[in-house]
């Protein structure tokens, strides 16, 4: 009999099987030592993930397992779901070296018969840091939401290895990476590249029938809110901005600078300036002027954020707040807000579930503070989820089993499914277009909202609304690309 | 003669003015001098910087004594830039580090006390401050809290109508949570960053690891006493993020009043504490000295 495989009742999809197959073939035949796969949301990546290691298990190729994941809380998702679905997989997880040392951690997996361990990618580096697991420790390393392994640094240094998997590419054992169908090709690549094109093979599929059962998704048109007041400050800090991004660049090109145009903030980094210093032989002066100016621009960009967002009560601590017009918008009501809280009435009165996503704390605070009290809420009715609370996925369930509004942060940006909701308002967008896939991927299909002040801010959401609805459209194989209603 | 019964007496609350005169002149106008007989002005420390310096004390004089000039009474408390031993007094300026002092205004009677320095957990190993205590030895914790115990005691003798608590250091957990307290402008940067999202990586060799979370950095100390001993006012200063928050949690109103200068928040600078105190209660505000006239753009231009 096997030593591990599927649970009585649980078989993999019909895609999942070639590509655990696969995964075998490259390591087995090809000799490769590196799997990426990379593969739509919803459509079991770490299922494949966990049949592979329990095939190379069953064929005594795999004794030693381990298993980086982002978050402590994804580490218990991953681990429940492998004893759900799989017998005879049992893993650590969370092993913590200020409770107890290595030898002893190493004792638990030697004598209780473990079959590896699994930690967050945080926990890997405080353990390779101190020299405490080497790569002959393991068989097989998988590592889950792998598209954070590299990180777009600047021009000088271009893509680098995350912080906290730094070193991974240096081991020689066999490694199988996930990654969600949504990132740049450019950035596979350059993930490729850091643990060597020729020991590595790349597994890209989009499976259109499974995202059709799964994303349902229909992405609206923004709703327009008239604030002419908002858009005034916000052009006015736009062009501030612009004033001194030109004034930054001329400088970097008078002094022959390339790169760094589209981040100026890593120029605020004291080693990237360190370095520009020697390499251009820019004087302090100048250094300190542009680390100024950039300083600037961020404030400027957080002004800006904050007059979109709602959030007033920063805004009000600000000197911002002295100035005669925003006093006065100051003490007007918020419009947004307002249009959001009839949103959210009108699809409470079709008995839709809504998720509400903000990308600040401060934003969805404000948004569970406001709603709570304009649609005279019950505190079960409304559930706020951020990076501050420890029991994230206690009130998770809460929303689920009872909740009507979930206001969360990108707290489950990653691995989290919430089905529950039936619709998911944007109230902030995420910094990027893959974050907010992922985001939007989790309620598996549903209306997709966007709320957005008419002038400057409708620009933008516009057309982050079509990227959107492109990236759905190439997630379900539509050659088309633009679909409003998938 | 009968003296004049003031029936309303305006306080002023400014802190971590750094030696900074711009930040004075940007205030002193926004005063009228001709009516200071019933104004007086808190400073709650960080006066000057650089307290080993010759020209410390001239400019710890200078800034007083130019507040004096608008003001009925000028009090004060040194800070963690400032001398430990500061005893600079005038005939309207008054040192109130464990001192304590009862001012009496017309019918109005406002008991002060106060306590400079702050403690050394609040600010980066190696920070070249003065006046920085440790209270996390139980010695020094005791110490503290008994001066200011005396000093209380002998103000409630004469049963003021405001007992006011004026620290440099905020109260645990009110208002005090930020990054270490640096001196040096590149940190300022370095959580301009993190707010922005952003990570600034510090060379390998640079010792002590330099915490980069956020954490509360009042102390326990003046925590407790206000807790226990329930000041109607406490002017803190010292946590130039949190400056400008009020909490009225309790009985005690808690201000902290940081951010009359721009460093190194531009963004939340230029505004002081004025309070009305009458025997009935008081109201009070955070008043920006901008020019709030001017057009938003013009406005940008200006002070951003």
């Amino acid at each position: 009999m096997d030593r591990c495989g599927l649970r009585v009742g649980k078989s993999l999809r019909e895609y999942q099987q070639p590509v655990v197959d696969e995964i075998l073939k490259i390591f087995s035949e090809e000799k490769k030592k590196n799997v990426f796969i990379s593969m739509p949301q919803g459509t079991g990546k770490t299922i494949i993930a966990i049949a592979a290691l329990s095939e190379l298990v069953n064929r005594g190729e795999a004794k030693n397992v381990l298993v980086l994941l982002p978050r402590r809380v994804l580490v218990d998702q991953w681990l429940d779901k492998t004893q759900e679905i799989f017998y005879g997989l049992s893993l650590m997880k969370n092993p913590t070296l200020s409770k107890m040392g290595i030898e002893k951690i190493k004792g638990w997996l030697k004598y209780f018969g473990a079959l590896g361990m699994a930690m967050t990618a945080h926990s890997f580096k405080n353990f390779t840091k101190r020299g405490y697991l080497f790569d002959d420790d393991f068989d097989l390393v998988i590592v889950d939401e792998a598209a954070d392994l590299v990180v777009a640094k600047d021009f000088v240094e271009g893509f680098r290895m995350s912080e906290w998997l730094k070193g991974l590419e240096e081991w020689k054992n066999r490694k199988i990476f996930l990654m969600p169908y949504h990132i740049s090709e450019r950035k596979i690549k350059e993930i490729v590249n850091k643990f060597g094109m020729n020991e590595s093979a790349l597994i890209r599929r989009n499976v259109p029938e499974a995202m059709l059962s799964h994303l349902r998704c229909t992405v609206h048109d923004p709703i327009l809110i008239d604030d002419p007041v908002v858009d005034e400050f916000v052009l006015a800090l736009q062009e501030h901005c612009g004033k001194i991004r030109a004034n930054v660049n001329r400088i970097l090109k008078k002094h022959g600078i390339k790169g760094h145009v589209e981040n100026l903030e890593t120029l605020l980094n004291p080693r990237t300036m360190e370095r520009l210093k020697k390499i251009y032989c820019l004087d302090e002066e100048t250094a300190t002027y542009l680390q100024v100016m950039i300083s600037k621009y961020i404030l400027v960009q957080h002004l800006k954020k904050w007059f979109l967002y709602s959030n007033r009560k920063e805004l009000e601590r600000s000197i911002l707040a002295s100035q005669i017009n925003v006093g006065r918008w100051l003490n007007s009501e918020d419009k947004k807000l307002e249009e959001l809280a009839r949103v959210v009435r009108s699809y409470l009165e079709k008995n839709y579930k809504v998720y509400i996503f903000s990308q600040y704390i401060s934003s969805a605070e404000v948004i569970d503070e406001f709603l709570k009290k304009k649609l005279n809420l019950k505190p079960r009715d409304i559930t706020l989820i951020t990076g501050l609370d420890e029991d994230q996925f206690i009130k998770l369930d809460g929303f689920k089993r009872g909740g009507l509004i979930l206001v969360s942060t990108p707290v489950f940006d990653k691995g989290t499914d919430i089905p529950e909701a039936d619709a998911m308002i944007v109230y902030t967008p995420p910094l990027s277009i893959e974050k907010l896939f992922q985001v939007i991927g989790r309620i598996r299909g549903g209306d997709i909202l966007f709320l957005a002040y008419r002038g400057f801010e409708q620009s933008i959401i516009e057309e982050v609304a079509e990227k959107l609805r492109k990236a759905f459209a190439e997630a379900r194989g539509d050659s088309s690309g633009i679909d409003r209603n998938l | 003669m009968q003296k004049r019964e003031v029936i309303v007496l305006e306080l002023i609350a400014i802190s971590d003015l750094y030696g900074d005169e711009r930040v004075l002149r940007e205030l002193l106008p926004v005063l009228n001098k001709t009516e200071k007989d019933n104004r007086i002005a808190i400073v709650a420390g960080d006066i000057a910087l650089n307290a080993v310096s010759p020209g410390y004390y001239n400019e710890v004089k200078k800034i007083l004594l130019s507040l004096a000039e608008y003001m009925a009474h000028v009090f004060y408390v040194p800070g963690d830039s400032d001398a430990h031993d500061l005893n600079f007094s005038a005939d309207n300026v008054t040192n109130l580090d464990k001192r304590h002092y009862l001012l009496k205004s017309g019918n109005l009677k406002i008991g002060l006390i106060g306590l400079g320095g702050a403690p050394k957990h609040s600010v980066r190993v190696g920070e070249p401050l003065t006046y920085l205590w440790d209270e996390n030895i139980q010695v020094v914790a005791d110490g503290l809290k008994s001066e200011l115990k005396i000093q209380l005691e002998k103000v409630m003798l004469e049963r003021p109508d405001y007992l006011v608590l004026v620290t440099h250091a905020p109260p645990y957990g009110v208002a005090d949570r930020s990054m270490l307290i640096s001196l040096n402008e590149i940190l300022a940067l370095e959580e301009i960053l993190q707010d922005a999202g952003l990570r600034m990586v510090r060379e390998e060799q640079e010792k002590p690891r330099i915490a980069r979370n956020p954490r509360h950095l009042g102390s326990k100390v003046i925590g407790e006493f206000a807790k226990y001993y329930k000041p109607d006012l406490h002017i803190f200063g010292h946590v130039h993020k949190q400056g400008g928050k009020a909490d009225s949690e309790g009985w005690t109103k808690s201000f902290n009043v940081s951010h009359l200068s721009p460093i190194p928040y531009k963004l939340t600078g230029r505004k002081f504490l004025y309070m009305r105190l009458e025997r009935k209660g008081i109201d009070w505000h955070f008043e920006s000295v901008v020019v709030k006239n001017l057009p938003f753009h013009d406005f940008i231009e200006a002070y951003l």
